[in-house]
This record gives C-alpha cells, sequence and structure tokens, in this order.
C-alpha cells in the first residue's frame, strides 16, 4: 500500500473508531488501534474512571506506554497509562514491586487504559482518526527493535550484586519480624477464651492438636473407618450371608462384562499384518 | 522324494489341529526375521519337518496348542547344535545307510530325512544356522518376560537386518568370489556345487571373518543369495547376478572397540598360525607382564575412529585371504556420524569433548561440596544439561572472550554483543542444580524462600570466587561460573519447596495440596529431569533406525510406552499402568510415556505434542525410516543419508530469511556452509582473569520467542507455527 494511494476506509468492529498509527516514517502500511469510550464502571477507588478513559485494543508489544501518552498527548493532558494483558477492572497500586523478583513474561499485542484529565481528551481521541497515521517511534523518541532491543534486554539480565543484597536483606528483615510479631501474638493468646468462650486448639501448648491439612483428616478417618470395621460382625444372620453372596456375584458379573467390552475393544483394534 | 516327504508330513499332520497354526506362526517369525527366502534357508518346509521329527521324540503332543509348539520348537533350536550333533528322521534299522558322522564331515548343518540319505540342510551355512539359534535364544527369553508383549514382538516387529545388526556391509561385485575361491583353494567344493562359486565361497568368507572378528563379535551373519526369476524362453541368470551380498555383525560391547589384537607367544606354535592369520599386520610386541607376543594394533584415535575398526579388520581380511579388493566393499557402519561432526577437521563426534566438560563438572561440584562458610551445606549436585548426560548433539568447547570484538561498558565490567559486527559464538550455560539441607531455618512461605535462594546464589558467587579464584556472575534464579572456558549454571533448590509451591488454604482454614502449574514447574526441573541418565547400547546407527522405527510404529493410541529405567517397575505395576491407561484414555495427553518415578501422569508429554503435531511425526518417521533403509541397501547408490535430516520448506506459506552473521550456530548445519564468520572467540583456550563472556545470547531464539508470543496473542483460532 503505498502512501499516496487514496486512504481506504478501515472496517472496525461496532462501537470501536479505529486509528492508523505506524512504527516509523519508513514504514508503509500502517497498524490499526481500536479506541472505545471506557463505561465500565468499577465501583469506588476506582483507577479507570468511566468519563474519562479511553479503551485501547491491539497495542502492538513495541508500543510501551510512554509513547502511548504522546501520542495521545495532541488530544488533551494525560493523567496515566495503563497496560496490561488482558481487559479486567484496575488494580490499587501494589505496595512494594521489586525491580528483580516480578515474573516477567514475553509481551505481544496488549489492552490498554488511557485516563485523561478533562472528559473532551476521550472525543478528541476518536476524532483523531480522520487526520493521517501517527509515528510512534520518531526521531526524538527512537524505539529500538531487532538486535538493539536483544542486545539492550541481555545488558538488563545482568544484575548488580549490591542491589540484589540491599532488597534481598530489606525483605527478609520485614519478614522476620512479621513472623515474630505472628508469633508473640499467638503466644499471648494461648489459652484464652475469645467472646463466645471458644479456646482455638494450635500445635504448641500443654495439649497440642493434630495438623490442619487434608492429609492428617484422612489419616483420622481411615482409623475410625477400621475401628468400626472391627466391631462390626458381617457373618452373624442369616440375611447377612444372602447379602455378601448376591453382592459377590453381582460383582463378578460387572467384572466380566467389563472384560468382554475390553476384550471386544482389543479386538476391533488389532490389526494382523505382519507384512 | 518330495512325494516321500509329502505322505511322510501328512501323516504326522493328521489328528494334530494345533500343528497347522504352530506353523503358520513359525513361518511368520521367521519370515519377520528374513530367514526363510534364499538358497541354505530355514524354510517353511524345514520347519514342518522339525516339528514331525519333535512329534517323533515326542517332546510335541498331538494335543498341543498352536502356541505351544511354537514354544517347544523355539526352546528346541535354542538349546540344541545341529552343527555339532546333527538329527536324522530315519529309524536307526539299516546299517547300510551313511551315519551321522558321515554327514557331518560332509556337511555343516546336518538334519537327516526319514530315507536316510538325504541331507535337508545342506545347503545351509553354519552361521546362518547360529543366527537362527541366537534368535531362538531371545525369543524364549521375550516369551518368559511378562512385562513386554511378546505377540508384538515376536511376531508383528519386522527384523531386517539393517535394524538387527550392528554394523553392516555389502560385498558389490560378486563376482570377485571367482578368484576367492582360487586364492583359498575351493576348486574340490566349487565341483560340489556345480560351479556356483557364491554358494561355495560363502560359508569360507564367513568362517575367516568369525575368526577374525571373535572375541568382538557375538554373530557374523550374511544375507541369503536368491537368484532373480526369469522368463522361460532366455538363459537362466548367471551365478553373479544374484546381486549384492550383505553381511552383519552384532557386537559385543565391552570388546567391539579395542585397538588391540592379542595374540599367542612368541615361541609358541601358535604364533604361526597367528602370524599367517594377520599377515603383515601382526607384530611382535613386548607387553607390560614382561612377555613377547604376537600382537596387531590397530590405528584410531578418536571413538568414532574406535568404532570402526572391525571395518579395517574386514577389509584387511578379506584382500589378505581371499583377494577381494577394498572398493568391492561397501561399509556402512558409520554413514550417519556425518551429521554430528563438528569442526573443520570432522575428526571426532563430539564425544570426547562430552568427556572433557564431565570432567569439568565433576571437579566443580568437589568444590561445592567443600566450600566453607556457607550456613548450610550442599548435600547434592547434579546436572541437568543434555552434555552432562552424553546426549548434546554439540557439545560445548573451551572459549575465551575476544574484547575488541565486543562493546565493553566499563563501569559495569560488562561484555556486550556489539551491534555492528557478528554476532557472537553461542555459549550454553550447562545447568547444575544443588540441592541444600533442609532444616528449620528455611521460611515457610514462597516469596521468603524467593529470596532466600537469590541470597545463596550471590553468597555461592561470592565465596567461589574467594576461595576458588573462579569468576562467577550471580543473578535472581541462578549464579553463573566461568571455568576451564565453560560457563556453569548453579542453581538453589530446597526440596520442600514445590510442596510448599502447592499449598492452598481451603476457606474451611484446612490445608490442602493441589497441583499447580508453578509447583509442576519446579518439579520437572529439579526433581525429574536430573535423573534422567541414560545409556546407549550398540552402535548409534542403528539406535536411530529403531528410535524412527518405534515412533513410526507403536500404537500410541491404545496403548502406553512402558520405560523401565533401572528396573524401577514391577509387574504388577505394569498391569495396574495399562489398566489405568485403558480407563481414562480420553483425558490423558496424546503420547503417553511411563516411567518408574511418574506412572500416572506422563509429565514430560502433557502440554505436547499435540495431536496435530504428533501425526505429523509419525508420517516424517516413516518416511525417514523407508528413505534411509533405501539407501543404506543399495550399495549402489549414491548413500546420502541426509536427505532424512533436511526439512521440506514447500509446505510453509512464510519463509522468513535470516542474516546469516546473526545466527551464532551457523556451522551446525546439515550441510556444512561455505561461509563463515569469526565470532570473537579464541576455540580450545581458558582464561583465568578476564571478563565475563556473553552467554546465552542467541538472537534467533530471541526472534523466535517474539513471534510466538505475537502469534499466540494475535490469532486465537489459527495456530501459527513457527520453526
Amino acid at each position: 500500500m503505498a502512501a499516496s494511494e487514496p486512504r481506504v476506509a478501515v472496517t472496525a468492529p461496532p462501537g470501536y473508531t479505529a486509528l492508523e498509527v505506524k512504527f516509523g516514517a519508513r514504514q508503509r502500511s500502517p497498524h490499526c488501534l481500536l479506541v472505545k469510550e471506557h463505561r465500565v464502571r468499577e465501583g469506588p477507588g476506582d483507577t479507570h474512571p468511566p468519563q474519562r478513559t479511553l479503551f485501547v485494543l491491539n497495542v502492538p508489544p513495541y508500543c510501551s506506554p510512554d509513547a502511548l501518552s504522546r501520542l495521545f498527548a495532541r488530544c488533551g493532558a494525560v493523567q496515566s497509562v495503563d497496560l496490561r494483558d488482558k481487559p479486567g477492572p484496575g488494580e490499587k497500586a501494589e505496595k512494594r514491586t521489586s525491580k528483580f523478583f516480578t515474573n516477567r513474561t514475553a509481551t505481544g499485542f496488549r489492552v490498554a487504559y488511557v485516563v485523561f484529565r478533562k472528559p473532551a481528551g476521550v472525543q478528541a481521541a476518536k476524532a483523531l482518526s480522520q487526520k493521517g497515521p501517527l509515528l510512534i517511534s520518531t526521531e526524538s523518541h527512537p524505539v529500538k527493535t531487532g538486535i538493539s532491543k536483544w542486545i539492550a534486554r541481555y545488558a538488563d539480565s545482568v544484575v548488580d550484586r549490591e542491589e540484589l543484597k540491599a532488597e534481598v536483606d530489606a525483605y527478609m528483615q520485614d519478614y522476620d519480624k512479621k513472623i515474630e510479631e505472628e508469633e508473640a501474638k499467638a503466644a499471648k493468646e494461648e489459652g484464652v477464651p475469645d467472646e463466645e468462650g471458644w479456646v482455638k486448639v494450635t500445635r504448641k501448648g500443654r495439649k497440642p492438636g493434630l495438623p490442619r491439612t487434608e492429609a492428617a483428616n484422612l489419616r483420622v478417618l481411615e482409623r475410625e473407618k477400621r475401628k468400626k470395621a472391627r466391631k462390626e460382625l458381617l457373618n452373624f444372620y442369616a440375611w447377612q450371608h444372602r447379602e455378601t453372596k448376591r453382592e459377590h456375584i453381582a460383582q463378578l458379573r460387572k467384572k466380566f462384562e467389563e472384560d468382554k467390552q475390553r476384550i471386544a475393544l482389543m479386538r476391533a483394534q488389532r490389526k494382523f499384518r505382519p507384512y | 522324494m518330495l512325494l516321500s516327504h509329502l505322505h511322510f508330513l501328512s501323516s504326522v499332520s493328521t489328528d494334530f489341529p494345533g500343528m497347522k497354526d504352530g506353523l503358520a506362526l513359525l513361518k511368520v517369525w521367521l519370515n519377520q526375521r528374513q530367514l526363510s527366502k534364499g538358497l541354505g534357508c530355514f524354510s517353511g518346509f524345514l520347519v514342518s519337518m522339525l516339528v514331525a521329527y519333535l512329534v517323533m521324540k515326542r517332546k510335541i503332543v498331538k494335543v498341543m496348542s498352536g502356541y505351544q509348539v511354537l514354544r517347544n520348537v523355539l526352546q528346541f533350536l535354542a538349546t540344541t547344535d545341529l552343527s555339532m550333533t546333527g538329527i536324522s528322521l530315519a529309524k536307526d534299522t539299516d546299517t547300510c545307510l551313511p551315519t551321522l558322522d558321515d554327514f557331518h564331515h560332509a556337511f555343516e548343518v546336518v538334519f537327516v530325512d526319514p530315507s536316510g540319505l538325504v541331507n535337508l540342510c545342506a545347503d545351509m551355512t553354519a552361521s546362518k544356522y547360529h543366527q537362527v539359534q541366537f534368535e531362538a535364544k531371545y525369543s524364549m527369553e521375550i516369551l518368559d518376560d511378562r512385562m513386554v508383549d511378546g505377540f508384538q514382538a515376536l511376531l508383528m516387529t519386522s527384523k531386517p537386518m539393517l535394524r538387527t545388526f550392528d554394523h553392516v556391509f555389502h560385498l558389490k561385485h560378486v563376482s570377485k568370489l571367482q578368484s576367492a575361491c582360487k586364492k583359498m583353494q575351493l576348486l574340490n567344493e566349487l565341483m560340489d556345487r556345480g560351479g556356483n562359486y557364491v554358494a561355495a565361497a560363502l560359508p569360507f568368507i564367513v568362517s575367516l571373518l568369525t575368526r577374525g572378528l571373535a572375541r568382538r563379535a557375538l554373530l557374523v551373519a550374511h544375507s541369503l543369495p536368491e537368484t532373480p526369476e526369469w522368463p522361460v524362453d532366455t538363459e537362466p541368470p548367471k551365478h553373479k547376478d544374484v546381486g549384492s551380498l550383505m553381511f552383519g555383525i552384532l557386537f559385543v560391547p565391552e570388546f567391539a572397540a579395542s585397538t588391540l589384537e592379542k595374540g599367542p607367544q612368541a615361541d609358541r606354535p601358535e604364533a604361526a598360525d597367528f602370524r599367517t592369520f594377520w599377515g603383515e599386520k601382526s607384530e611382535l610386541r613386548r607387553f607390560q607382564d614382561g612377555s613377547i607376543c604376537e600382537a596387531v594394533v590397530w590405528e584410531a584415535s578418536t571413538i568414532c575412529q574406535k568404532r570402526l575398526i572391525p571395518e579395517q579388520i574386514v577389509r584387511h581380511l578379506l584382500k589378505l585371504h581371499a583377494d577381494i579388493p577394498e572398493s568391492s566393499i561397501c561399509y556402512t557402519g558409520a554413514l550417519l556420524e556425518s551429521v554430528i561432526k563438528n569442526g573443520k577437521e570432522a575428526l571426532g563426534t563430539g564425544e570426547e569433548d562430552m568427556v572433557s566438560v564431565v570432567c569439568s563438572y565433576d571437579d566443580l561440584s568437589r568444590k561445592l561440596w567443600n566450600l566453607e562458610g556457607l550456613p548450610l551445606t550442599v548435600t547434592a549436585v547434579q546436572g541437568v544439561h543434555p552434555a552432562l548426560r552424553y546426549t548434546d548433539v554439540f557439545p560445548p568447547i573451551p572459549m575465551k572472550p575476544i574484547y575488541s570484538f565486543h562493546k565493553q561498558v566499563k563501569t559495569r565490567h560488562l561484555l556486550l554483543p556489539s551491534e555492528e559486527k557478528p554476532c557472537p559464538a553461542y555459549i550454553t550455560p550447562l545447568k547444575i542444580i544443588c540441592h541444600m539441607e533442609g532444616s528449620g531455618q528455611w521460611p515457610q512461605d514462597k516469596e521468603a524462600i524467593k529470596r532466600i535462594k537469590a541470597a545463596f546464589h550471590l553468597q555461592l558467587a561470592e565465596l567461589l570466587q574467594q576461595q576458588h579464584q573462579l569468576i562467577c556472575r550471580p543473578a535472581v534464579t541462578h549464579t553463573d561460573v566461568y571455568k576451564d572456558g565453560y560457563v556453569f549454571r548453579l542453581q538453589v533448590a530446597y526440596h520442600r519447596e514445590p510442596l510448599i509451591l502447592k499449598e492452598v488454604v481451603t476457606p474451611e482454614g484446612m490445608l490442602k495440596y493441589q497441583d499447580t502449574e508453578e509447583s509442576q514447574q519446579l518439579e520437572l526441573e529439579t526433581l525429574h529431569q536430573p535423573y534422567l541418565t541414560s545409556s546407549l547400547h550398540g552402535s548409534p546407527q542403528v539406535g536411530f533406525l529403531r528410535f524412527l522405527n518405534l515412533l513410526a510404529t507403536y500404537d500410541w493410541r491404545n496403548s502406553p510406552l512402558i520405560v523401565n529405567l533401572n528396573a524401577g517397575l514391577t509387574d504388577a505395576d505394569c498391569t495396574e499402568i495399562k489398566n489405568k491407561f485403558v480407563a481414562a484414555r480420553s483425558r490423558l495427553p496424546v503420547m503417553f510415556i511411563a516411567t518408574p518415578k511418574d506412572k500416572w501422569n506422563s509429565i514430560w508429554t502433557q502440554e505436547r505434542p499435540s495431536a496435530q503435531i504428533l501425526q505429523r511425526l509419525l508420517v516424517l518417521a516413516s518416511e525417514s525410516v523407508r528413505a534411509l533403509e533405501e539407501q543404506l541397501m543399495d550399495p549402489l547408490s549414491s548413500q546420502d543419508v541426509k536427505i532424512v535430516f533436511r526439512p521440506p520448506l514447500d509446505l510453509y506459506d512464510v519463509l522468513i530469511h535470516l542474516n546469516s552473521n546473526q545466527i551464532p550456530r551457523h556451522l551446525e548445519r546439515v550441510d556444512r556452509p561455505v561461509k563463515s564468520f569469526s565470532r570473537g572467540v579464541v576455540k580450545n583456550s581458558a582464561g583465568a582473569k578476564i571478563l565475563f563472556p556473553v552467554v546465552d545470547y542467541d538472537p534467533v531464539q530471541c526472534y523466535l520467542q517474539d513471534l510466538r508470543v505475537i502469534g499466540l496473542t494475535r490469532s486465537v483460532d489459527s495456530e501459527a507455527l513457527f520453526h
């Protein structure tokens, strides 16, 4: 598609406006971003307020949040840009995002929520499609791709020892403090009844209970079953004799049917053609 | 005489319904092993007479079923030796009939017919009979083994010579056997055979080779010459029109590649025999125990050359004793190894490199065990990379980076690949797992465990640098160590971590264990992968052919593949695995592999291959087997085995061509490229006080990963395959 051709009307799915963007001036065919006003209300403390948020689909992987904010800066002041893999409700800002310990997965095409300061920005963004294709990578802010991107990624993967050490030490100090607090609290509440008069049974103390796990549960049930089986008399009454014999025959019959089916299956599948 | 045989057989088979079934089974068994057609074959007629003999001797009773007939015949073949003590169907009453000893003087294998005058095995060579015996013995073992499906193994799998024997070679010009007869003075035998020099010379050639390969070979066998059919009105074909003769050798693994043939002591009379047998190759040598013996020493430096010593022996002996020139022999023992030869000299197949990697790894693991100053000791060190279990295709070689080729970031002591130059050589990190001792000091929270592991990586790097002067580069999930020109990647593992990852607290407050994706991934890496140790028996070419055959012919849909590593599974386990497999087939993955540590889940094949890929794999495997066998069986063809390794490119929609100076493993292509680039490393050398080289940087893989992720997020309905 040469740039001098009259622009073909790009069809977008209903409700969306298509916005043409190009990676750089040299590229010939543009890519389409799909934008829509974000209408879903997410409740109080909403990071994506419905009047001021633009929902963008089909964001290519080479488009970073900075590039998006620069792109939409011409429509109005941008408050924040939130890029994520799938559309979903906004999350509260996390307490501590560690540089080293987040799970980073490779990025593909993503979804973005662009929050403007004023609602007029959203309308202006929808009207952007009338103008020509916008550029993501310009001279002032070039985006790295290909070999340079991979070399940059390799350079980033080499961590600084001191930084890592400092972070790990800080985390472990917090963690140890937290564990100590929990233990102190548990020791204080030992044997003290709560408001309804119940005392919690823990592993420590004079009467330690069982660990609260599925395996321990199963063990206890197994033991109960064995004790019950010991006390039951299975061959005492005449009706018990009859019942056991009837069940035995029914089980044999069932097994026979199963075996017959299995052999029929095997026979049907067998292809005796050695050569 | 044919009529009398027919009457005899029909009299035996009356009232014996099992005989027909048994004979059918035996004929299939023989046919699968290519033993029943050609001159001197163990034909169906011979088997029928054998059954009649066993009925006569009351080893087979007329009420037996077909399976029992099969078993008894195989048992008989496995335990008796007709070349030593022949058998006879004639009754012993007539004294003017020739005795068994007379027959033994004239023939190699003796089985006399009811008339007492004809040896039914007249044309059979001893080597063919020994092959039948060997197969019968092996088949009896399979029938007794309850874990293997005997029916499938004995009767449904074909065993052509290419897949049975370790080395196979062809004698292309059969007419050379004429001169062989003259050289070995076989004129009497030639007369006996009516001028058929092929049949006359064959037994002597085989016995010559058997003597030459005495300690090394379990079995030396030959193909049976078959005269082609001809129309009635033309001349019958000449003796040399039987085509080429194929010989197969099955090796004893311990001695097959030894470079020394030790003969008797020099002063003994047997020494003269030895010298005449081996010709000018035999020399007098002095050994460490002081004795002076005749010996033959073969030249071979690398392991793959040592595997070809039998080829040297075969060629030398045939030239010396039978006047068969080297050009007539086409040896196919090592044709496939040209694919994995690396380097311009192409001397070795990488096995020596793997041995040196393992030596370096052993040294490192000893250093790790004795490291002082760690809060917890290292309990076990296990290698996970393929090179450490001898299965890497192109194992790493020691390398040292050239600084001028890279971009240096002085402030961080970092070497980066430079954008203008070709990309640096690929240095693969050799992954090693260090298991730390479990103690009460480990936290029980998964985030905390990750931090502790990172702290361990940092400390390992520091200690190794202090105590052993090894350059290390720690990271969050691993520590890279540069030692002897290799880069080892150490990962710390805590054995309770997968368990902690699996913890789920139910709403009632109870602790349950549930497999999560993260925990399964961790288990795979730290527990299961290190246990994969493999040992290949037999020669690599045969192994490859058998592997392809297994892939192509195994019934993946209806039966699980049970791999009994280190004999960890009992018979009861096997039947249980099979039953559970049949009951839950639709929920299990398409390809199911069970091992002693992983009986129900087949963790290796959970995600991949998908059904389409498996189908493609099977088709590819069967075509490859066919193509390879065609190439190897025909001694006059070009024997280009690389066609199997070149993928067909016409079924892809889009082909992306890459710039070869950015492909670090360019030289590992199937067809060695003409141009190669200098990649900024000095091979086979290791530096001590240098900057850390560029590790695990492969632009091709980066590109592929980006493409795959885009393919995943973009097209949901069309699966884009990127290779």
